[in-house]
């Protein structure tokens, strides 16, 4: 292991969250707000631990895979401690912890809040909100080997520690090809929604942020009644379409604009999905209707946005959802723990995962029916290999495990089932809002600083599908 | 890059992390003695204005009991007294106009007190001795209670700014000591990781090329001390590699 070409690929994450600071600089200079101080220290702080180790460390071609895992979590660790400077040198209701716990949520695009309001926020300081969620959203790192010089062979590692390898599947193109792509569609998708949200009713500046927020689906709004306060069935009719498009995979999304065979129209993967997606809109809108809550049209416009909201790990909200029947609540939880599909911004178990799961699972019945039986899964027309199968069925383990964990662990510090079991599937899935205590309009300020910090280990490790950070934890103790 | 570009750029950068936290500190200290400066100049002035008032504002109202109680001498005494008061303080209220709407409430108070004055106190001469109650109750008392909640008002005004005005501190007060607290442990991080380059990049490579030469003074072997950098360490090691070249 060389700690000079980690330091050195981990000043260039820096020197690229120090550019996208001096945007939100700029815009505080422009409207001569109170951020002004503090923005310009943090950009300066990540702009000199960005440059300096650059001047040291000579340029470097090749990068181990051990090396590579541990860029992508420091690199993450590292951004989400320098993006928590703004919001800690603006003060308010930003404490050391509080602010920390904003820039891992942003960056991790959670969207988890511990904000009581938003709107006295000066406009620079909620651009940071919603820039650490875009920056978050395709991957810091993704960012970083885009933008900064990176050898071809670096790259390549990179690509493959950052992104899943379920989700390298529907990629059929070199690493540097699947970057552009990445950022081709995100991009598009970004000023397709700015664009729309604008004709739509929005000031330019809240449609940037909620285009911000939906793309990388992390949910952060400038409104305390988060899409509510549009009270506009245009507005949240775009919202919720870039938040399904957002949680699909962005090699199909790239397929589909090009005309390629590989496109969402021809994707399993993306019509089981929608199927769900659809099951669970229907079902949420006929308790709502049933229970009297809201009339046939409330009902559905409501579930849609909120089913399709937390099933894509987004996490606007448009109503107060802890105050819906138990069973939506129930369905809802199933959606924040299933998520959207790989290869898309949403983090969490991912709906491929679960696919190969339930697949797995019939299999296994078919073979205690039969035991010579050979079965095998193929998700779009691709066979899964028995490795990536047990790969998959580990790593749902684990996710149950620390979802268990945590939840066990916030109760233990006194936080209610209902905030306890739906924060950590929340927060693990970097869904965003729970229920209880922490529900669609509510926020996280309330909760003690030690269950904050274990929620932000949880949305880190959502974040980076928990194997990286596992894995940089046994390198360690390997020395 | 040269190794005294290297060095330099460390402790330039260092210098310029420390300065501008100095400088943020050092602003927000002022910015902060600022605050603390306009709150006791304009709002604790205005509070004060605003006690004076309803000091001056209760003397008139004892003299007007007095002088309907037929002490008349003492009653124009206290009511001349409380005047003056007013106007001392509603002349401080009205050239300490620091809220919006203090203007307003200042005019209203003002045009009340007027209208008090000539209801209770120029007209207390001709009151007749059997009417004293009703005209102190429905007129007298009724404009000095008036005024009294025009004052009280221009104080809740002033005393809510005050209370604002702490809580402003209280966040400027944190954000003078936060970007040193950041400056601090940035250069911590940064004296660290200058640390670990120095020795990487300079004493590690000098070490290697000492050890190297010793082993060619001991054994004639291959001279390779495998330096990275591309400054005068690397100078160094080619020119070695050379003279052992042609003394061989």
């Amino acid at each position: 292991m060389r700690p000079t070409t980690i330091i050195r690929s981990i000043a260039n994450i820096l020197l690229l969250n120090g550019a996208f600071m001096s945007v939100c600089l700029i815009v505080s200079l422009v409207q001569m707000d109170d951020a002004i101080p503090g923005l310009l220290f943090s950009t300066l702080v990540s702009v000199i631990l960005g440059v300096f180790p650059l001047i040291y460390i000579p340029r470097f071609k090749y990068l181990s895979s051990s090396e590579g895992i541990q860029v992508v979590v420091f690199g993450w660790l590292g951004t989400c401690l320098i993006g928590a400077l703004p919001f800690f040198l603006y003060g308010g209701e930003f404490t050391f912890i509080n602010s920390l716990f904003e820039s891992v949520s942003g960056y991790t695009t959670t969207g988890s809040s511990i904000l009581t309001d938003i709107e006295v926020l000066p406009r620079s300081i909620l651009l940071w909100r919603s820039t650490t969620h875009w920056i978050g959203g395709i991957g810091i790192i993704v960012f970083a080997l885009l933008i900064m010089p990176f050898s071809r062979h670096s790259k390549m590692i990179l690509v493959k520690t950052e992104i899943s390898e379920v989700a390298q599947r529907s990629f059929h193109f070199k690493a540097g090809e699947t970057l552009r792509i990445l950022l081709y569609i995100y991009v598009g998708l970004t000023l397709l929604e700015t664009i729309l949200l604008h004709l739509a009713g929005m000031t330019w500046f809240d449609a940037v942020n909620h285009s911000f927020a939906t793309v990388a689906t992390g949910g952060f709004s400038t409104k305390n009644q988060s899409v509510a306060y549009f009270d506009s069935f245009t507005i949240e009719a775009i919202i919720a379409v870039f938040m399904f498009l957002s949680g699909l995979h962005f090699g199909l999304l790239f397929g589909t604009v090009t005309g390629k065979n590989n496109n969402i129209f021809h994707s399993e993967v993306v019509r089981l999905f929608f199927l769900f997606l659809a099951g669970g809109v229907v079902l949420v809108a006929l308790k709502l209707y049933l229970t009297g809550s809201y009339d046939i049209s409330g009902s559905l416009r409501h579930s849609l946005f909120q089913v399709v909201s937390l099933g894509t790990t987004t996490g606007f909200a448009t109503v107060d959802t802890a105050h819906w029947p138990f069973f939506t609540q129930l369905v809802l939880i199933y959606f924040t723990l299933q998520c959207a599909c790989v290869g898309s911004t949403s983090g969490g178990l991912k709906f491929d995962r679960m696919l190969v799961f339930f697949k797995s699972l019939k299999n296994y019945l078919i073979r205690i029916r039969h035991p010579n039986a050979i079965t095998v899964i193929r998700i779009n027309k691709q066979t899964v290999t028995e490795e990536m199968e047990r790969n998959i069925i580990l790593f749902i383990l684990i996710y149950l495990f620390i979802f268990f964990l945590n939840s066990l662990l916030l109760s233990a510090m006194g936080i209610d089932h209902i905030t306890s079991f739906s924060a950590s599937a929340a927060t693990l899935g970097n869904v965003g809002p729970g229920f209880g205590q922490v529900s669609s309009l509510a926020n996280f300020g309330g909760l003690p600083a030690g269950a904050k910090i274990l929620l932000m280990i949880n949305m880190i490790f959502g974040r980076l599908e928990i194997f990286n950070l596992i894995t940089v934890v046994y390198l360690f103790r390997k020395g | 890059m040269k190794i005294r570009f290297k060095i330099v750029a460390g402790f330039a950068l260092l210098s310029i992390m420390l300065a501008i936290a100095g400088f943020f500190s050092i602003y927000e200290l002022k910015r902060l003695n600022l605050s603390v400066h306009e709150m006791l100049e304009e709002n604790y002035k205005s509070i004060i204005a605003s006690k004076m008032m309803l000091e001056a504002l209760e003397r008139e109202d004892s003299g007007v009991l007095l002088y309907l109680l037929g002490k008349q001498s003492e009653g124009s005494e206290l009511l001349n007294q409380g005047d003056s008061l007013f106007s001392s303080g509603l002349t401080i209220a009205q050239n300490n106009l620091t809220e919006t709407g203090e203007d307003r409430l200042t005019d209203e108070l003002s045009e009340n007190y007027r209208h008090y004055r000539e209801q209770a106190v120029h007209s207390l001469s001709g009151i007749s001795g059997g009417e004293f109650a009703q005209w102190y109750l429905e007129g007298a008392h009724r404009s000095f209670l008036q005024v009294k909640k025009s004052v009280q008002e221009l104080m809740d005004m002033n005393q809510d700014a005050l209370y604002k005005g702490a809580g402003e501190i209280q966040n400027r007060m944190v954000r003078s000591i936060v970007p040193g607290i950041v400056a601090i442990i940035s250069s911590i991080v940064f004296l660290i990781l200058f640390n670990y380059l120095i020795n990487h990049f300079f004493i590690s490579p000098i070490l290697r090329i000492n050890r190297q030469l010793r082993r060619y003074e001991r054994s004639l072997g291959p001279f390779n001390a495998d330096i990275e950098t591309r400054d005068e360490i690397k100078d160094l090691e080619s020119s070695i590699q050379d003279l052992i070249t042609r003394l061989r």
